[in-house]
């Protein structure tokens, strides 16, 4: 059963799983980019080449899974560290993501026209996040309400 | 939850909307089909990259045709830079007038001064809406006046001359290529010849070159 309470050393967890995830995920998608290399992709389709090549890519020179990489780790301590901060943080940083995550699939379906299975789990991740992070959030709330009525 | 950890919250969720719409900003400068990306591509009237490239890509479009607009934004850069810029292929705009000629003669004219390509990306980045009137003279000055090292009373003169000539052939060109929409991309080279229609993605152009190149 999971623990949200304690500190929701469990739902903490989880957040860090999810965080966890789309870093593994962001970095084989940064490498691919880097390198050169075409992303492996279920199906032996080349949806993932094509949005990884395409002019969406790149923000400013800097690619977006380089992106995601950094919001992944700062999300990831964000949910190893207690408190109200970290969990606000992390919400914030899975917001952007979200918003951003938007953005990007409506490209890939309407501009690009191609789909690609990593980025898709990235999707999933980051908006798991934000409704776990959530969770998390009203918790932690919760708990300084309490702590201040016993004050 | 406190008052003061609501307000945050409100802050915080306007903070990321802010920060993610600077993103989809910055993400849509990225590319594009700016005058700058023609720099150093040789040129020649309608004709972008070396001549003696192994493929030739005719691109029939209209300059108000919305599907036409989106592939010269989305696409066209990516074909300018994967294989033009490579000297694998040479790009030759084959505009139909199906709406009107105004545009046309306007981005010949500019072609006279090897920068039709220039003048042509400017169009489809500012294009309006079909037919609403938005080609103006003034509209067609803004643009040229945009251009790089164009002479702008060279090209008002030579917008005034009649291309209706070009205009016929591209019209018979596209005719014997079978062309009824636009955009099309007839892509050929030494492995024969492939026919592509619509706001295509780089990926089917990427095929349809590496096809033919031989």
């Amino acid at each position: 059963m999971m623990d949200f309470r304690e500190g929701h050393r469990g739902l903490r967890a989880l957040l860090a799983a999810l965080a966890a995830a789309g870093f593994a995920i962001s970095a084989y998608l940064a490498w691919t980019h880097v390198s050169g290399a075409a992303p492996v992709c279920v199906g032996n389709s080349d949806g993932c080449e094509t949005i990884q090549t395409s002019r969406y890519s790149e923000i400013l020179g800097v690619p977006v899974a380089a992106l995601g990489l950094f919001a992944y780790a700062t999300m990831l301590v964000c949910a190893v560290l207690r408190g109200e901060g970290a969990a606000i943080l992390g919400v914030f940083l899975a917001l952007i993501g979200v918003l951003f995550s938007a953005y990007l699939t409506y490209l890939d379906l309407f501009v690009i026209r191609a789909i690609c299975q990593w980025c898709m789990a990235n999707v999933a991740a980051v908006i798991a996040y934000l409704v776990f992070g959530t969770v998390r959030l009203r918790l932690a709330g919760s708990d300084a309400l309490k702590t201040a009525d016993r004050r | 939850m406190q008052k003061g950890s609501a307000r945050l919250l409100v802050a915080m969720a306007v903070v990321a909307v802010v920060v993610a719409g600077l993103l989809m900003g910055l993400s849509q400068l990225g590319g594009g089909g700016s005058p700058e990306s023609f720099t150093g591509i040789p040129q020649d009237g309608t004709r972008l990259g070396r001549e003696e490239a192994p493929v030739t890509i005719r691109l029939y479009e209209d300059f108000q045709c919305p599907a036409c607009g989106q592939f010269a934004r989305e696409t066209l850069p990516e074909v300018v830079e994967r294989h033009v810029k490579s000297g694998d292929a040479r790009l030759v705009s084959e505009t139909l007038a199906f709406i009107g000629p105004d545009l046309v003669y306007a981005a010949r004219a500019a072609g006279e001064q090897d920068r039709y390509w220039q003048y042509a990306a400017l169009l489809f980045e500012n294009q309006g809406a079909e037919n609403s009137g938005y080609v103006t003279d003034e509209f067609l000055t803004r643009q040229a006046e945009e251009v790089e090292g164009l002479d702008m009373g060279q090209w008002q003169r030579e917008r005034k001359k009649s291309y209706d000539e070009e205009l016929a052939s591209v019209q018979q060109r596209a005719d014997e290529a079978g062309v009824n929409s636009t955009p099309t991309l007839v892509v050929s080279g030494p492995g024969g010849e492939a026919t592509i229609r619509g706001a295509v993605p780089i990926r089917d152009v990427d095929r349809a070159v590496e096809e033919v190149g031989g």
